[in-house]
């Protein structure tokens, strides 16, 4: 009996013990960053993006998303012939809800322009250069089931160039494009060849309901094959690796971008074909 | 062999002696009469004096019997997480972390081949059926020369050598599995075991699920089965003992994540076999001759029709070891030589998109040689003091032959120390040290923080150099024959040196940049204190043991070169097993565990790109889980026991109360960015898998 007592009374005093065990490690510190979104599109005008990140701990509402535009910052792009400081205006299409943009400099393909942004005392600044505008071929619908079809996209590289392609769509109705897995084909895989690639749609947001990611035959879609800069490539990558996985599956990932300052983020240069097509 | 055998012999000498002479006494017929016993089962080797030495733990089938089993099986290698030093990952990561290192430092041999994955089942179960092994022995401090080639750890499992006094079945029935086994004599010089484990949920368990939920098309597309096969035999030879061993196990698995028609397979296999001769001349010479072979395969796929994704991996081995011991009352000295050549493909990724094969720049073939001699001197220098000294020297050629400027060759030589020297204190106290150098040049590197069949083994080459570990440890002895308790405690200090990480991502290895390039090296500390507390006799039996250990890693490519604990850096381990004979027909078992929990990198903040949240993390592994703890209760019935008929029912309820153990921890988010009403809800949540899980086993031994 005095056995069954001492198991009985380890079971027990463990049990109750573990209550009183757990304990946490003290949080890392926050470090407030601006967040920057820049792009200049070849035969297109400047648009950046201007927030900053949050803590953590933050609730984020409509009141705090809007507090987080950096509203009042002096955007400016140039080269050695041009200059534009760029204008505050409001977007008619997703967060953030104002962004600045350019109404005389166009961007140039084989062009380098500059970015710099002034607010506060603080400067932050980034290069980047616009690559060619690169073709689609064709753009076709493989079956899936009655309804439902896988988008095919054939392009060819241009062996001279070093390209990066990533691809986007959207329904026409949609605000926003999104990704595809194959998110991109970076110029070693392209290596000059004809390309015919399967595209399964991605959500546009990482927190917006799951979509199919086949087209539904009817549908009307823009698609575009965009080429931009190896380090908005490596970006856009990254940033869909971090946006999609599980913490289990990998080490943290830290977005690479190319602005200096107390910033993160990326500006770049991009050429892309756009194509309207209804799905068949 | 020739030493288990005869302290086999030995010890049914010691035990069978008085039995006979107090039957003698009774029974005034008893010396005309010869008693044929059916079977002695040896349940504990109390004179095994190799029980207490500085780094080594031996668990025999009576130790690994004292906790309560999952779904029904005792398991060799979970048995080891209950004891001080062995770091446990958590529920579903199989992984062993033996003072702070990684799985891939732990050196796994079956009968001496080595075991390159020991999991089935993701991790939980091992792959080493309990029929088959009858011993386990880790070295995790200085071990002789003879072991080499691993920085933390050495796992020996043994099966029963004794060749058996009759034929001995089993047959188990668990609810998803079975198996069963036979051992016997083909001959007066003879025997064979062969043993059989298989797991049967594609005819129960899945069609059930599919019946239950018709409509789920993600379920009918689910598969899963694992089985694994162990036969041993021995020949008796005028020169000595010739034996035999065969392993074959894997794991088949097929699912859907979605309802879209995309299928993924994903199977992972353990072949290895070996030939030994032992031989002994009289009592102070004995020699050893092995050739082993071992391979293991990983393989994924991902097929929706029209693409195709594919991940594998590839390792075998081909092993021979000659190793020679002459022994004298006062020293002992052993010798050996080994060699192995390995090929080795360390991770293929291929992706073929609508019959555009992309390049991902996989490792290619590899190839590996690697030769070994080695000394070993053990001296009695006084009838309390006993020096041990050895010295390992490898030579270690890599080649990578898919390396764009040519086979890419490089050798190395790795020259391992080992000294250890025990102090008798009292006839109950025992002091010991021991120093030693160690390397590792095959590699073992995880795809995640889980330990996952997908993990890869690559070889050291020009680019990546061997790793190596230096340790110092001290002990403290004590044990109490007359009370059947004995403990330890020791302290231990190691460092780490050339160890990898890779820093490539699960879900995007078609990744332009390679994955050689992904190959992080740094360096590594670990230290700490542990205790054991065993009782071996009377009703209740089992043991306790605590380890405060701590475990540290500084890497150029991570944190700017900052020292920061090891993911499973669990500084507080606290193990409890205990059994309890309530009666002749009933026993109880219970395993307590507590541990710090793992440590992770922390979002510290959150910021927006395009249409999403994208977070932003602090310092690396700066924040640590909920403490995992958990209680498993067993019982076993003895139905009957008539002559060599034994019919046993077995109980168990594992995580008892429920526990939700975390794995990681992660951030849900949900809302939207739309203009007119933005808003998002984040929600820190768990993961954890292993709920209250009860089981009943069946079980008719003859």
């Amino acid at each position: 009996m005095k056995n069954m007592r001492i198991f009985w009374g380890i079971i027990i005093s463990s049990a109750i013990s573990q209550g009183c065990m757990d304990r946490d490690m003290p949080e890392a510190h926050y470090t407030p960053k601006f967040v920057v979104e820049g792009v200049i599109p070849a035969g297109g005008h400047p648009r950046v993006s201007l927030t900053h990140n949050l803590p953590i701990s933050s609730t984020i509402d409509s009141a705090q998303l809007e507090k987080i535009i950096i509203r009042w910052a002096k955007v400016e792009v140039f080269n050695d012939n041009e200059h534009e400081v760029l204008t505050l205006v409001k977007k008619d299409n997703g967060f953030p809800f104002y962004h600045y943009v350019g109404r005389t400099l166009r961007g140039r393909e084989g062009s380098a322009y500059q970015l710099r942004i002034t607010y506060a005392g603080q400067v932050i600044e980034a290069r980047t250069a616009i690559p060619r505008k690169p073709m689609i071929d064709h753009i076709a619908f493989s079956p899936t089931g009655d309804s439902l079809r896988v988008l095919q996209v054939s392009f060819t590289d241009e062996p001279a160039s070093k390209d990066f392609y990533r691809f986007y769509g959207k329904y026409r109705r949609d605000a926003n494009y999104s990704s595809f897995t194959p998110g991109g084909l970076a110029d070693e895989q392209a290596s000059g060849q004809s390309v015919t690639l399967n595209l399964f749609r991605n959500k546009s947001s990482n927190i917006g309901p799951e979509v199919d990611m086949y087209y539904k035959v009817g549908d009307t879609i823009q698609f575009k094959l965009a080429n931009m800069t190896e380090d908005a490539f490596t970006f856009w990558k990254q940033a869909a690796v971090i946006a999609g996985q599980l913490p289990s599956l990998g080490s943290p990932v830290r977005i690479e971008g190319n602005v200096s300052g107390p910033a993160l983020g990326i500006w770049y240069g991009e050429a892309y074909d756009e194509r309207h097509v209804i799905v068949n | 062999m020739i030493n288990r055998y005869s302290f086999y012999a030995l010890f049914l000498i010691g035990c069978c002696s008085p039995i006979c002479g107090a039957l003698a006494m009774q029974d005034p017929t008893a010396a005309d009469t010869i008693r044929q016993l059916d079977e002695v089962e040896i349940l504990r080797s109390k004179q095994d004096v190799r029980r207490n030495r500085l780094g080594v733990q031996q668990l025999n089938l009576s130790d690994m019997s004292l906790a309560p089993r999952l779904l029904g099986e005792i398991d060799p290698i979970k048995s080891l997480r209950t004891l001080p030093g062995f770091g446990n990952g958590g529920d579903g990561n199989a992984g062993l972390y033996v003072r702070g290192s990684e799985p891939g430092h732990n050196l796994i041999r079956l009968n001496g081949m080595t075991i390159f994955n020991p999991n089935h089942l993701l991790g939980i179960f091992s792959v080493f059926n309990p029929n088959t092994v009858q011993e386990m022995t880790v070295n995790f401090g200085a071990p002789t020369a003879d072991y080499f080639g691993r920085l933390s750890s050495y796992i020996d499992l043994q099966s029963n050598w004794r060749p058996p006094d009759s034929t001995h079945a089993v047959a188990a029935l668990g609810l998803i599995y079975a198996n069963a086994g036979i051992k016997t004599a083909v001959s007066d010089r003879m025997w064979i075991d062969v043993q059989a484990r298989k797991t049967f949920l594609n005819q129960t368990l899945w069609p059930l699920l599919k019946r239950l939920t018709p409509n789920d098309k993600t379920l009918s597309r689910t598969a899963y089965d694992l089985y694994d096969l162990n036969a041993n035999a021995a020949l008796s030879l005028k020169s000595g003992v010739l034996s035999w061993s065969v392993y074959h196990g894997g794991d088949d698995f097929g699912f859907s994540l979605t309802n879209d028609g995309i299928d993924q397979y994903m199977h992972w296999k353990n072949t290895a076999m070996r030939i030994q001769l032992d031989q002994q001349s009289g009592q102070a010479f004995k020699s050893s001759y092995l050739i082993s072979y071992s391979h293991y395969g990983f393989g994924f796929g991902l097929d929706d029709g029209t693409s195709f994704i594919s991940l594998s991996n590839r390792i075998c081995a081909m092993q021979g070891t000659a190793k020679w011991a002459y022994s004298h009352s006062k020293w002992r000295i052993m010798a050996g030589v080994h060699g192995s050549v390995y090929g080795i493909h360390p991770l293929e990724p291929g992706v073929n998109n609508n019959g555009l094969s992309l390049d991902t720049r996989s490792l290619g073939r590899q190839q590996a040689y690697e030769t070994q001699g080695y000394v070993d001197v053990l001296v009695e220098m006084t009838p309390r003091l006993t020096a041990r000294a050895g010295l390992s020297y490898t030579y270690f050629v890599g080649i990578n032959r898919s390396s764009e400027s040519g086979p890419n060759k490089y050798g190395y030589h790795n020259p391992d120390p080992t000294v250890n020297i025990s102090y008798q204190l009292t006839p109950v106290w025992r002091l010991a040290a021991s120093w030693n150098r160690s390397h590792q040049t095959l590699h073992f590197l995880p795809l995640t923080s889980s330990s996952l069949p997908a993990d890869f083994w690559i070889s050291s080459d020009m680019d990546i150099a061997p790793s190596t570990a230096r340790q110092a440890a001290m002990g403290l002895f004590g044990r109490w024959l007359s009370a059947g308790y004995e403990a330890r405690i020791e302290v231990y200090s190691r460092t780490m040196d050339n160890v990898y990480e890779y820093s490539g991502q699960l879900l995007n290895l078609v990744d332009e940049t390679g994955i050689a390039d992904k190959l992080l090296t740094g360096r590594g500390q670990s230290y700490g204190v542990e205790c054991f507390i065993k009782k071996t006799d009377g009703r209740l039996n089992g043991y306790v043991s605590y380890a405060y250990a701590r475990s540290f890693r500084r890497f150029a490519a991570i944190d700017y070169n900052n020292r920061y604990p090891f993911k499973y850096d669990r500084p507080n381990q606290l193990n409890t097993v205990l059994q309890y004979k309530v009666n002749k027909r009933w026993t109880a078992n219970m395993h307590f565990t507590y541990g710090d929990g793992s440590t992770f990198t922390p979002e510290v903040g959150r910021y927006f790109l395009g249409n999403s949240v994208v977070s932003e993390y602090g310092p690396y592994n700066s924040a640590r889980l909920p403490a995992y703890h958990r209680l498993d209760l067993g019982a076993t019935y003895l139905v009957s026991k008539t002559g060599r008929l034994k019919q046993e029912i077995n109980f168990n309820v594992i995580n008892v109360y429920n526990r939700r153990n975390s794995l990681f921890q992660y951030y849900e988010f949900n809302g939207s960015l739309d203009a007119d009403r933005p808003h998002i809800a984040t929600e820190e949540a768990h993961f954890a898998i292993l709920p209250i899980l009860p089981s009943v086993t069946y079980t008719i031994t003859l």
